[in-house]
């Protein structure tokens, strides 16, 4: 079924039981393909709709979702999510949103290449890039070599009027080359990713490839101590990523995030500024309108080191009696509203990597971090985790090091920040949202190794 | 569902377009989730996930579709469509497929099917649980309680003539607590499951398990850092075991042994670990949150013995790393939904129990460390470097636990650290997780007795 015919039904039919409802519709349209020895090793395709619904009954909500959107799932989903609300009890904060005022900024999110380039030609790609990356002697093989495309078509809509819809694109190529030098083994991993085909450039994947899978070659512990820390763009900006509720309202206001009541507070260091933009162009964090449909802005959450604002959702906002951030989020369909960042990140500072590295003179460069759902806890702020890096030496990058781990605590080191790169990397995204940062040197953390 | 004569047709078309192994896999799970924090049930969420995928192979190349769209010119032109894609040859397939349906016996029996439990049972149980976690201490800063259940039924049917259903059900309790001085905060969590429906909760002593949680976060709340280096490291029954399933068991999956990325690829009949040491994966058990009658390719589950007394014994085998590997599939591909092509995953895989007394374990090491509880972690099968995070550990001083600390992370490589597993405890237990890998995220259990690791690097915010 359509969905307008779908919404027109719901609607209909929540209008008759005297509630007002929300739906969430989001249908993706995806391919993938990854190659092994030259040859395909493995094809994906996909076409899958989904829809989730709200439903405010009073004062209370309920929510259902169904990947099966038929003339009996009308009802379906009302009653079952009108039964939910019954359970839930009454919400006072969390209410459909709608503002007829409202003006919404276009965003660019999709961009028709990636379905105009004929599967054929993506398949070649994925076969040049394994055989390119296959040129270097020491490259045994890959682990992984694919390229995956996606369309999304979304609409928002709910009974006071709201009315929106997106379409998103995206296409990621990747490659993890397992690199083999007497006995050591290791794989790197590169990748280009954007909502355009023109985002992807073989020769740039295939050369950060190789080199991350050879750049540990001869890495060693080092001796167990506090050390000089630098984190790499992409590691600072997985670090951020982890704490990222620390910022949320929704954490906040439960007492978990520490930031609770401290917008207006002094929490980090004067030079870090963290950012929220949620129109950069072609960016995958990018939207006009939030999980609620609220119109998403830019705004700094830190601004030199001060908490400008926590993020809000619309339930949260009421909560504490301001307007939302627009920075409702959603995980597909499923209609739970939580707190998302758009294109988050850590805004770059006015040194080089080199000075950087001058100053952290006999520190660590950290360039991988693993074990982030485990080892980084957003409630302390506490993070103890496996890394691998380069010694630094009289300025430069010296011998790789692996099997250390690298231990702080979030709220600390931000407020110890010594210098920040003139250069902003993002990460591929996450639940909540899409992270960047620079390159950042935070002082002292403790390292365990030999 | 869909109707026998379209599924076959559909497996014919695939054969015909040039694939040598077709397999259709159908679902339909319903879901619950009910979410209670803050002193508020949060959400109240119903759901239901429906789709089916095809797969085809042409020798070790694989193509995988899936779609919602059960209409029967869908189903065909998508099973073309991936066959289509392996670019093999057509080929005139004169016998058409004709599919019997085999049941296996399902040995874990529901009593009671969610669907027919009140939903207000369900929050009456979440709530209470809320209760006893918050009403704990007074530091007990806030807490969060999760009730979720699963009622999947399956379909699997291929052109070897593969043809059986499933239904699995499984409940789960997810508990979190946080206790908070004003300064800091500190967590605590356990998260009972089982496969089975709303008698889990008389099975299990919710209560317990919610104190346990409460009680964590308190004494992580005043424990000091963790010191790091290198220590021997006791790492305590039930969740301990996810020591194994990151330093081995991703190790052991087709997935990374069949190309030859595993460090434990080509390696069966070597010791690769210390003697002390038997690992098994058994889907098999009874009731439990990892166990499967049949996996998600329709191959009947079966106990896999891993490591025997130290040798390397068998790997996780699904049937695509089965060809490339020249092995039987062993009954482990799994995957979260229809929207992942199955592969070799892990069920409930534990360290078997050994011969050394609990207390012997700890009396023994002079100066290192005891995780009590673990958290989770994670594997880079290629290079064998694992970490987990330790949720409540304490220091062990001249043969007796000492302190707490917190913040510790234990890190190494799988084919260094198994041999290093040198005293095994008689406590054996299992554990409820959730694993993330290639084919999505699926619920397996981790387990073993109590464990001495001789020496482990200890990662901790504190200098030793």
């Amino acid at each position: 079924m359509k969905y307008t015919t779908f919404k027109d039904k719901v609607f209909a039919y929540a209008a008759k039981k005297g509630v007002e409802a929300e739906l969430y519709y989001m249908a993706t349209e995806s391919f993938s393909t990854s190659v092994y020895e030259g040859d395909i090793d493995s094809y994906n395709l996909s076409n899958t709709s989904g829809i989730g619904i709200r439903v405010f009954n009073n004062n209370s909500v309920g929510n259902a979702y169904s990947e099966v959107i038929d003339e009996r799932s009308v009802k379906m989903l009302v009653d079952s999510a009108m039964d939910n609300a019954v359970i839930s009890g009454i919400q006072e904060y969390e209410r459909p949103y709608f503002n007829k005022s409202d003006i919404y900024k276009t965003v660019k999110t999709y961009d028709d290449s990636v379905e105009k380039v004929p599967v054929k030609k993506k398949i070649e790609m994925a076969k040049e890039l394994e055989k390119t990356v296959l040129t270097n002697k020491d490259i045994i093989r890959v682990q992984n070599c694919a390229v995956s495309t996606s369309v999304s078509e979304m609409y928002l809509s709910n009974t006071l009027g709201l009315n929106l819809s997106d379409k998103k694109s995206s296409v990621i190529m990747y490659v993890s080359p397992i690199a083999k030098k007497n006995n050591w083994v290791n794989n790197g991993f590169a990748y280009d990713a954007g909502i355009g085909m023109e985002s992807i450039d073989i020769e740039r994947i295939k050369e950060k490839g190789i080199n991350e899978a050879l750049k540990y070659y001869g890495a060693k512990q080092i001796n167990s101590g506090a050390y000089k820390v630098v984190f790499e763009k992409e590691t600072m900006a997985i670090l951020l990523t982890c704490f990222f509720t620390i910022f949320s309202s929704d954490s906040a206001q439960k007492g978990i995030s520490l930031l609770k009541g401290r917008e207006g507070e002094k929490i980090a260091s004067e030079n870090l500024t963290i950012i929220d933009d949620p129109h950069m162009p072609g960016a995958f964090g990018s939207e006009s309108f939030d999980g609620e449909g609220v119109p998403t802005y830019k705004k700094n959450i830190i601004e030199k080191g001060v908490l400008n604002t926590l993020l809000y959702n619309t339930k949260t906002a009421a909560k504490a009696g301001i307007k939302s951030t627009a920075n409702a989020g959603r995980a597909g369909i499923v209609p739970y509203i939580g707190i998302s960042a758009h294109n988050c990140y850590i805004k770059k500072g006015m040194h080089t990597l080199d000075d950087l590295l001058y100053e952290a003179e006999g520190g660590v460069y950290i360039t991988d971090l693993m074990g982030m759902h485990a080892g980084a806890n957003a409630a302390s702020g506490d993070f103890s985790l496996l890394a691998r890096g380069f010694v630094i030496e009289k300025g430069k990058l010296a011998a790789p090091v692996e099997q250390i781990t690298v231990s702080g605590n979030f709220y600390t080191m931000i407020k110890g920040i010594k210098g920040i790169s003139d250069e902003v990397k993002f990460t591929l995204p996450t639940e909540y949202g899409v992270f960047g940062s620079p390159d950042i040197y935070v002082g002292m953390l403790n390292i365990a190794g030999k | 569902m869909l109707p026998v004569f379209i599924i076959e047709k559909a497996l014919d078309l695939a054969l015909e377009n040039g694939a040598d192994f077709a397999e259709i896999f159908i679902e339909d799970t319903l879901k619950n989730t009910l979410t209670m924090t803050n002193d508020k049930m949060e959400a109240v969420i119903s759901g239901r996930i429906h789709g089916y995928g095809i797969r085809v192979f042409s020798g070790t190349k694989s193509v995988y579709a899936y779609s919602g769209d059960f209409s029967q010119r869908s189903v065909y032109s998508l099973a073309k469509e991936v066959a289509a894609a392996l670019s093999s040859k057509k080929i005139d397939k004169t016998d058409p497929i004709i599919l019997n349906k085999q049941i296996f016996e399902n040995k874990h029996i529901i009593a009671n099917y969610p669907l027919a439990v009140e939903a207000k049972e369900k929050a009456k149980i979440v709530s209470e649980t809320y209760r006893i976690i918050k009403t704990y201490d007074p530091r007990i800063v806030q807490a969060s309680v999760t009730y979720l259940d699963e009622d999947r039924s399956i379909m699997v049917a291929n052109s070897e003539g593969v043809f059986t259903e499933d239904r699995a059900v499984r409940t789960r309790l997810v508990m979190n607590a946080v206790a908070g001085d004003g300064n800091q905060n500190q967590t605590g969590g356990e998260s009972p499951g089982r496969r089975m429906g709303f008698e889990m909760f008389e099975k299990v002593n919710v209560e317990e398990l919610a104190k346990s949680a409460a009680k964590t976060a308190l004494t992580m709340l005043s424990a000091p850092e963790c010191p790091s280096g290198v220590m021997p490291v006791v790492i305590g029954n039930g969740f301990g075991g996810v020591i194994f399933h990151e330093a081995c068991g991703h190790a052991l999956e087709a997935t990374s042994v069949a190309k030859g990325n595993s460090v434990f690829a080509g390696k069966l009949g070597e010791k690769i670990a210390n003697e002390k040491v038997t690992a098994i994966d058994d889907g098999t058990l009874e009731s439990e949150w990892g166990s499967n009658t049949i996996d998600d390719e329709g191959t009947k589950t079966t106990k896999n013995v891993l490591i025997e007394n130290g040798i390397l014994k068998n790997y996780l085998v699904d049937r695509l790393g089965a060809r490339r590997m020249n092995m039987e599939p062993n009954g482990c591909s799994r995957r979260q939904s229809y929207k992942y092509a199955p592969t070799s995953r892990m069920s409930n895989t534990f360290i078997a129990p050994g011969e050394d007394e609990s207390d012997a374990i700890i009396a023994s090491v002079a100066d290192g460390l005891y995780a009590k509880k673990m958290g989770g972690g994670s594997v880079n099968p290629v290079t064998g470097e694992f970490n987990f995070a330790v949720q409540e550990g304490y220091l062990i001083k001249n043969g007796k636990i000492d302190r707490p600390v917190r913040g510790a992370t234990l890190i190494g490589k799988g084919s260094e650290v198994l041999p290093k597993i040198d005293m095994v405890g008689k406590d054996l237990a299992l554990a409820e997780g959730m694993c993330g890998s290639a084919s999505g995220s699926i619920p397996t259990c981790v387990g073993q007795p109590m464990i001495r690791v001789s020496s482990m690097t200890v990662g901790g915010r504190e200098a030793k």
